[in-house]
């Protein structure tokens, strides 16, 4: 696909993305979009990148993620070719005056690039994960709530809700856990579609995510989102690229 | 600046001294150039190893922009005793990324020290900063339209030349040797002078970039993969672009014909009618970098099986094996070359040529075939899919190119890969007399049981590699204590010797390549 033309601006539109995606109820849901929108608009000013590549890009995360993300949210598509990466810096330059969020879910090769991108731009990560699921068993490793911010944690609790297992890296005391990853698993139960969801509405939520408010997928017309991804939040504001 | 409680501290710093510390770095390098927040650290310890994060956490991060900087860096860091950890780009993927040595070092990032100083098109020389990335340096040659070639590593538009040769990298041109194209440096001691090689401590030298010897010791090489010194400048040598370049494949069927590949190459390497770094990748390498994954074919854990491979070779158009290399000069030359080549490959009876016009713009041969002209990509990152999970090392023994070394290793390389559950990903890449060995150990660290495997997989092929008498030439921050074990108690003697004649309060990288003195035993 031409670069120019997957840096635009995706466009979607949110009701027409509820018809098709099998939300329980996609009038809620639209309702809920809109509130979230007004809120996030409220909480977020900056705008944000949403990048997504491969499966995510068709996925409920990215519902997840529109409706708690609302209105200055940018989607791209993103790939490892090195003109795109250029034009990708170039727009979070336009845009690092006034400040922007980086998210999104991406395969490792990509998750790799963007989390260099991150620390080279001297950006401030509020979120770093990495995600396993497989037919039998889901891995989730977040870094801890503190490095995370309240979505992070969030996420983990939600994640603990359903029934995860929760691993912490080592056994230092809690105050020297700060740049450590937690692991959440699970076994043996075949994932369905919502934990993207929630992963997307806790991405770009604000830090009083609620997850009564996430969508809920209809497990049977949305296909779930199995394989590896690299999860990511993080600010740029004035930086040099 | 309000007192801060700092979550991760240096070895053997109290929390009032380190905050002294930083108090002088933010008085030195202003505020938004000291780093010490979770959420400005958390990106620089995202490493690829199997071990705890934690253990590579750094306290904090200095981003110094001129070499004034940096020696008034090293001052405040011998009187706290603060070690620290520098990087240039901080691209060293599967040797350790951006993260120290271990937990409490203080990363001191280059990063903005990004000028390009001088780039002459009749000598063919660069002067470069830490901060310069390879991809920087293509644009800058050809919005100048200047007449050059650069060689460089394969994560190449986002690396850069001073830390890749700092590292002793290697490229896939005929300047692919990156320190042997190293000409002078300027380094930072620990007490804060500033060292020029070669040349370079003449006063009003203008040879500095052309000639390496300088006059008594040559002391270049004893800065490369070491701590004695800080690089903030590096000269090098660039290839002229010739007139013709022609990158072509060579696809082999069968994994034992390894051997016979490289008794077949050698030759050609050496007298350089192949002039550049040959690779030698096989078909897992190849896949991967074409964004084929694993879960395409099988699910679970364990090893690839040879079944599964052969049927990637065959739905993905992929050798056992697969040669790439390049012809350069005019037309006449490259003539002349490629007839010796063919000839060769077709009396060996062995082989299927596939050259850029057959290929296409087909992946892996376009990202090779720009490796090869000087072309920068990230076409390779495709291999962190092959399995996914973000775990990576790159495991480096270094062999005599000849046949039965390669295939020794290969066959060694693999047996415990798949062993511990996981893949032989390798590639060998043809210097003039040697082979570095590369292989990219890949595993998921969101499993515990893959991440514990990984680990024991890596020093199991350290240990089974020495009993054979093979070293790596470079490893990850985790294993260098290990490796350097490797190469003998005299040579550790003498690096901590020059360690602490330069460097006594030990504050520069301690631990890279296993020369800390903390933790020396003799």
């Amino acid at each position: 696909m031409d670069i120019q033309r997957r840096l635009l601006l995706k466009g979607i539109v949110l009701s027409g993305v509820s018809g098709c995606l099998g939300w329980a109820n996609p009038s809620v849901a639209l309702a809920a979009a809109t509130n979230r929108a007004q809120s996030a608009k409220f909480f977020n000013p900056e705008t944000t990148l949403l990048l997504v590549n491969g499966e995510t890009e068709h996925s409920a995360f990215l519902q997840g993620a529109w409706i708690a993300g609302g209105a200055n949210m940018e989607v791209h598509d993103i790939n490892i070719e090195r003109d795109f990466l250029l034009l990708l810096q170039r727009r979070i330059k336009e845009m690092s005056t006034e400040g922007c969020v980086i998210t999104g879910l991406v395969d490792d090769a990509s998750g790799t690039l963007i989390i260099d991108l991150a620390r080279s731009t001297g950006a401030c990560m509020r979120w770093l994960g990495q995600h396993t699921v497989e037919p039998e068993q889901s891995r989730h490793l977040l870094y801890s709530s503190r490095v995370a911010g309240d979505q992070g944690g969030l996420f983990g609790h939600q994640l603990a809700l359903r029934g995860f297992s929760c691993i912490h890296g080592s056994h230092r005391k809690r105050e020297e856990q700060v740049l450590e990853p937690i692991l959440y698993t699970r076994e043996g139960v075949r994932e369905d579609a919502q934990w993207s969801t929630d992963l997307g509405f806790a991405l770009t939520g604000d830090d009083l995510v609620d997850f009564s408010e996430a969508p809920q997928i209809n497990s049977g017309s949305v296909a779930p989102l199995n394989g590896h991804f690299v999860s990511f939040a993080f600010k740029i504001q004035g930086v040099s690229i | 600046m309000n007192e801060q409680n700092h979550d991760v501290l240096p070895r053997g710093v109290s929390q009032q001294e380190f905050q002294k510390a930083i108090e002088a770095f933010q008085k030195l390098l202003g505020d938004k150039n000291v780093l010490t927040r979770p959420e400005q650290l958390i990106a620089y310890t995202k490493i690829m190893m199997p071990v705890d994060d934690a253990e590579h956490a750094p306290s904090a991060t200095l981003v110094a922009t001129t070499v004034k900087q940096v020696q008034e860096v090293v001052k405040i860091c011998n009187t706290y005793k603060i070690p620290i950890w520098t990087i240039s780009t901080g691209r060293n993927f599967g040797y350790g990324s951006a993260a120290p040595h271990h937990r409490g070092q203080v990363i001191l990032d280059l990063k903005k020290m990004n000028k390009i100083i001088h780039v002459d098109p009749e000598l063919c020389t660069a002067l470069v900063e830490p901060g310069v990335t390879y991809g920087q340096l293509y644009d800058y040659l050809q919005e100048n339209n200047l007449p050059l070639m650069l060689s460089f590593s394969a994560p190449s538009a986002i690396a850069g030349p001073v830390g890749n040769t700092m590292d002793r990298g290697v490229g896939y041109t005929p300047y692919g040797e990156h320190f042997m194209m190293q000409c002078g440096m300027e380094l930072v001691l620990a007490n804060g002078e500033v060292l020029r090689t070669g040349m370079g401590g003449v006063k009003g030298d203008n040879s500095w970039q052309v000639f390496k010897w300088g006059y008594g010791p040559t002391l270049d090489g004893m800065f490369t993969q070491a701590n004695y010194g800080i690089c903030t400048k590096m000269g090098f040598w660039l290839m002229p672009r010739p007139p013709v370049i022609k990158p072509f494949e060579i696809r082999y069927e069968h994994e034992s014909d390894i051997a016979d590949i490289v008794e077949l190459l050698r030759p050609l390497r050496i007298t350089q009618v192949i002039p550049n770094s040959v690779v030698i990748a096989n078909v897992l390498w190849e896949a991967g970098s074409a964004n084929v994954r694993r879960s395409e074919y099988m699910t679970g854990r364990g090893a690839t099986p040879d079944s599964v491979l052969k049927q990637i070779q065959h739905d993905k158009n992929l050798g056992a094996w697969n040669v790439y290399a390049a012809l350069y000069g005019t037309q006449e030359q490259v003539d002349v070359n490629w007839k010796i080549v063919t000839e060769t490959i077709k009396k060996s009876g062995k082989g299927t040529i596939i050259t850029q016009e057959e290929a296409g713009d087909t992946q892996p041969f376009k990202y090779r075939a720009e490796l090869m002209s000087g072309v920068p990509n990230l076409q390779e990152f495709g291999l962190y899919n092959w399995r996914g999970g973000g775990g990576s090392m790159w495991f480096a023994p270094v062999s005599q190119a000849r046949g039965n070394e390669c295939d020794k290793q290969k066959t060694l390389a693999k047996k415990i890969l798949n062993k511990h559950g996981l893949d032989y990903v390798g590639e060998f890449i043809v210097g003039w007399r040697d082979m570095h060995h590369v292989i990219d150990v890949l595993y998921d660290r969101t499993s515990r049981e893959e991440t514990e495997s990984a680990y024991r997989c890596f020093h199991e092929l350290i240990n089974e590699f020495e009993k054979e008498g093979y070293a790596v030439y470079r490893v990850n921050t985790a294993f260098m204590e290990r490796v350097a074990q490797s190469y003998g108690p005299v040579k550790r003697r003498v690096e901590h010797a020059i360690k602490r004649a330069l460097d006594p309060n030990n504050i520069l990288a301690p631990g890279k390549s296993g020369i800390d003195l903390d933790t020396f035993e003799e």
